[in-house]
């Protein structure tokens, strides 16, 4: 088992490090297929990212986005927590409703809906600090990733 | 022969580079790394400048290590603009995730998805559609 936090600055630039780190941990503990679950991650990261930065405008490099990683090789829960304004009720009906066929000609809108397809579950908190948390099962088969189609 | 290579590189955090080439009527367009959040804006504006008048594109998705949501808009915008002139676009890709994760956003759905250069010459070349066109949907 490996449990992992860290807290990086709102910045673009540790984007690419948090991915290497998500990545090294779940092949650390032989996670299966880690590419999907790094690659919800990152778009989670994103989002925090992008959260923090129209909340705190030219302030936000000041402002920390932390990432918790719980991984064995049976399952993995990650924790991504930002200074945002978090995601209201609303939106999240919203996203709950929308499909990729809806959002497939959009220059956006895409990236919720990924980590949806990528993860067993996804669970969101708002309190101080806005928590995005993550749940894969170590699934063998997980690489006919939910909601997708096989390829060819 | 194969055309001559353009090639545009941007230093970034995370490095995007693009080629492009034209063969017989068709232009290449090759990315190469990562086509991510924070390197997408700046691989729009260098990739405007080498688009050339053809009568299909390539899309060649095969030395790209990653790709998330943001290079998927950015690649839906640029097969919007070059179907606006009515021209025919096919994506190559060989990593299976990465394919997978185009099949996930429906892409396949507009755009034919191959494995091969030479098998996205023939969709063009036979102007095999997928289920629809980009005007359609």
């Amino acid at each position: 088992m490996v449990e992992i936090t860290m807290c990086i600055t709102a910045e673009n630039k540790y984007i690419d490090f948090l991915d290497e780190i998500c990545e090294k941990t779940l092949i650390q503990v032989d996670f299966p297929n880690p590419r999907g679950v790094c690659l919800a991650v990152h778009e989670g990261v994103i989002n925090a990212v992008e959260a923090t930065k129209q909340k705190y405008k030219s302030e936000y490099k000041n402002k920390c986005i932390s990432l918790k990683i719980y991984a064995t090789r049976e399952a993995v829960e990650i924790h991504i927590i930002d200074e945002g304004d978090g995601i209201s009720n609303e939106e999240l009906e919203k996203i709950n409703n929308l499909t990729f066929e809806d959002v497939l000609l959009d220059s956006k809108g895409r990236g919720l809906l990924l980590m949806k397809s990528l993860v067993d579950k996804i669970s969101h908190e708002n309190y101080e600090k806005h928590v995005l948390k993550l749940y894969k099962k170590g699934d063998i088969d997980g690489w006919r990733i939910q909601g997708g189609r096989n390829a060819e | 022969m194969a055309g001559e290579f353009k090639e545009v590189e941007m230093q970034n955090n995370n490095d995007i580079s693009i080629k492009t080439k034209k063969t017989r009527e068709y232009q290449e367009i090759s990315f190469i790394g990562k086509l991510v959040y924070g390197n997408t804006q700046e691989a729009k504006k260098q990739i405007q400048p080498q688009l050339e008048e053809a009568k299909g594109y390539i899309f060649d998705m095969n030395n790209i290590e990653y790709i998330d949501s943001t290079g998927l808009g950015l690649l839906m915008n640029l097969a919007k603009q070059l179907n606006m002139s009515k021209r025919k676009i096919a994506l190559v890709i060989k990593d299976e995730f990465i394919k997978q994760i185009f099949y996930i956003a429906k892409f396949n759905l507009i755009v034919p998805i191959v494995s091969t250069r030479d098998e996205a010459l023939a969709v063009l070349e036979n102007n095999m559609q997928s289920s629809l066109s980009i005007e359609e949907y």
